[in-house]
């Protein structure tokens, strides 16, 4: 039995139906649209959401639409880094790792200003910085020089995971004799880096005679580790 | 035969049908806009399982535009189901379904999973709905079964869940103390790797600086005491100058020491929970630390939608808690102690003996020895954030703090729960105290966080012992400092480790 609460003909429920259908089309219609077209400024603002998962969000959306323009996001991701709840730590270092090659100088200079991150940041902040390569040798040279040089250890590290493209930088500080402690730590690092850096040989040379006896006695020994064969002759005063 | 229904009954049928329609409709809309918004990170983070979401998603909306569509038009024409409340039951069991399936798989909570997640029930419901039919003698004999099984599984799972809050109100028990996910996580991230050597002691295959862990024999004599707390239970000393070890020494009983480093209060009580409480020890001691425990950030305060959270956060929901934690005190009951001490299965890279450990560390035997882990420019910048942290705490910021010890005092049961305050170096030696104080308008009381936990902990009537008297009493070296703590590096030597070990053991007498 049916009680039929409005009287309609059937014209007006197929007009009813067409309606319905036309909506849902019209809906998603709006949904693809929306979706293509999320723009940097929404992603910024939802930067600073109370939800520390859409901020999460948010930084990875801008990292990934607008790479150069990913400044904001960082200190976000780094803070995704540290939020264990979220469970978003490995991607926020992936992306940390992908923007790394365009936000150097603002990596380093939260190494050198953030005295006491966790190990996670730390660590994320030098695989971008490696993963940079050739790129971030010479910024990680000049935080060197400035307010990096209680992370010396660490910026170190990079150099040489970062390995002979690193080798131009690092040299250009084993030739300035203004900070003897800088110019040994350079030429220690070259003589880690052993024959990969062969190429700061006349460097290494120079510093043979520098004032500094340490810097002399480690350019001696980073000359033997760079080029065992240029040692020998050295030694037989063939040059 | 259907009864033929009142009009004003069929009526409100209709109407809850046209409602929950809507709702569903409106849900999917709402549950695919998030995933448009956030499409791009989700794509990243989830590869082709969001991707299976936005189609289901997508199609969920075009079911939900046909169930509201014929909803309306059997609005229109009056037309009848043959199971009138099919649509609320098929709402309900969507939902309850939905709940465990989003406990299972959309963990940790999150509110735009949860959009999304509604969205897909509506599509579900949609499904289900389009099913139903003005003749029962066509709905095939399996499904109406099926239907009936679906609807009592999810009723006895909701009343189940809801029957366990209420115990769990009316009687609190350890087993029912929720610790949450996030202190596990935290915990998982920080502890030591399994075999992970310190000072030639391997840790144990828990990640413990310590032997292998066993239930107590409830026929021994033996007191086992679990000792709880950070970094300064991991210790920066040999194993057998710690002050664990040393306790052992001093009381001749068996003492555990849990320590993570870079965990506080919360993961604390999570630790009483889940590992200290099922070895059945005699006694748990927490330690909190003035220096950075007072501090924490409560991360469940940032988290958005608390009340969403208690039923659709898998940590929060019992049904899936208790499981867990029953499995884990059997296991546990299944490791029972062996006759005599425990051995730990990997050979000590250093002899433990004290002789060795001298000779090995010889700056353990005289601090003056020791060597500075930071620059003096970084500790006094550690110990002066920490003095600024600790003495602008107020009864209300260590709220935290305060839930974090009831939460372990609830979680250990009838076994006895003990707090040691451990002080920091800055109100231990006074060349860092004139240092740090300078920093305050005018010099706080020294022992002020001690006071105001102390005054708590008796209200609570929680024993505890306050180390930062004993301290302060201890000889200083001819340098005129006490040398309790490594040099520069926050956490006790040798000599601390030792006045500890006294003052617990005599604590405990």
């Amino acid at each position: 039995m049916s009680y039929p609460l409005v009287m309609g003909s059937d014209w007006q429920i197929k007009a009813a139906v067409e309606h319905s259908l036309k909506l849902s089309a019209l809906a998603l219609a709006c949904l693809v649209f929306h979706g293509c077209t999320r723009s940097e400024h929404s992603w910024t603002a939802d930067l600073t959401d109370p939800d520390p998962y859409v901020r999460s969000l948010a930084s990875i959306g801008l990292g990934l639409q607008a790479p150069r323009d990913a400044a904001p996001a960082i200190p976000v991701l780094l803070e995704t880094i540290d939020r264990s709840e979220l469970g978003l730590q490995r991607p926020a270092a992936e992306l940390i790792n992908y923007l790394g090659v365009a936000h150097t100088d603002q990596l380093l200079q939260i190494l050198a200003t953030e005295e006491f991150m966790t190990e996670d940041r730390r660590g994320a902040i030098l695989n971008a910085l490696v993963t940079a390569g050739a790129k971030a040798a010479g910024p990680i040279v000049r935080c060197l020089q400035g307010p990096g040089r209680a992370q010396a250890g660490d910026l170190g590290d990079a150099l040489l995971l970062i390995g002979e493209p690193a080798v131009p930088a690092i040299s250009e500080l084993a030739a300035s004799p203004d900070e003897p402690s800088l110019q040994h730590f350079a030429i220690f690092l070259l003589a880690r880096l052993g024959q990969k850096a062969r190429a700061s040989l006349p460097i290494l040379k120079a510093a043979l005679d520098s004032p500094d006896p340490g810097v002399r006695q480690i350019a001696r020994q980073a000359i033997e580790l760079v080029d065992p064969e240029s040692e020998a002759k050295i030694d037989t005063g063939v040059r | 035969m259907n009864r033929p229904l009142a009009p004003s009954r069929a009526h409100a049928y209709a109407l809850i049908s046209v409602g929950l329609a809507i709702s569903f409709f409106t849900a999917t809309l709402c549950g695919a806009w998030s995933a448009a918004t956030y499409r791009l990170p989700l794509s990243f983070l989830y590869g082709q399982s969001f991707d299976w979401v936005a189609i289901c998603l997508l199609a969920s909306i075009v079911l939900a535009g046909l169930a509201l569509w014929k909803t309306l038009q059997r609005l229109i024409t009056g037309e009848r189901l043959a199971r009138p409340l099919a649509p609320l039951r098929h709402a309900f069991t969507v939902l309850v379904l939905g709940w465990l399936a989003f406990l299972e798989f959309a963990q940790p909570f999150q509110r735009l999973h949860f959009e999304m997640a509604l969205g897909l029930f509506g599509g579900a419901w949609a499904l289900a709905c389009l099913f139903e039919v003005r003749d029962a003698k066509r709905t095939p004999r399996i499904l109406r079964a099926l239907d009936l099984a679906l609807f009592s599984l999810c009723v006895a799972t909701v009343t189940a869940e809801s029957g366990l809050r209420a115990y769990a109100f009316l009687q609190p028990s350890p087993l029912f103390v929720l610790t949450g996910s996030g202190p596990d996580e935290t915990i998982r991230r920080f502890r030591n790797k399994p075999g992970e050597m310190r000072f030639g002691f391997p840790c144990n295959s828990r990640g413990y600086y310590d032997q292998e862990f066993f239930r107590a024999n409830q026929t021994q004599d033996d007191q086992l005491l679990i000792s709880i707390g950070d970094s300064f239970s991991v210790g920066a000393v040999p194993h057998a100058l710690h002050y664990t070890t040393v306790l052992e020494e001093l009381t001749g009983n068996t003492v555990y020491n849990m320590g993570v480093a870079g965990i506080g209060p919360p993961e604390y009580a999570s630790l009483v929970a889940l590992e200290a409480a099922p070895l059945k020890p005699k006694g748990i001691l927490v330690s909190i630390f003035i220096g950075n425990d007072l501090d924490v950030l409560d991360v469940r305060s940032e988290q958005p939608d608390p009340r969403l959270r208690s039923w659709w956060q898998s940590d929060q929901v019992f049904l899936f808690v208790l499981p867990q934690r029953l499995a884990r005190i059997r296991k546990e009951g299944e490791r029972l102690v062996n006759a005599g001490k425990a051995q730990n299965a990997l050979p000590h890279v250093v002899d433990q003996d004290a002789a060795a450990m001298t000779a090995a560390y010889p700056w353990t035997a005289d601090p003056l020895l020791e060597e500075a882990s930071l620059s003096e420019a970084a500790f006094m910048r550690l110990e002066t954030a920490r003095a600024l942290s600790a003495y602008t705490a107020t009864p209300e910021s260590l709220e935290l703090v305060y839930r974090s010890i009831q939460d372990a005092k609830r979680a250990a049961g009838d076994i006895p729960l003990y707090v040691l305050l451990i002080p920091d170096e800055f109100q231990v030696e006074d060349e860092i105290w004139d240092a740090v104080s300078q920093q305050f308008n005018q010099p706080p009381q020294r022992d002020r966080p001690q006071t105001i936990l102390k005054a708590w902990l008796r209200d609570q009537k929680i024993p505890y012992l306050d180390l930062l008297p004993v301290m302060r009493a201890a000889t200083p070296l001819k340098d005129g400092r006490r040398h309790l703590y490594h040099l520069r590096d926050t956490h006790w030597n040798a000599r601390g480790n030792r006045l500890a070990a006294e003052s617990i053991a005599d604590f405990l007498r």
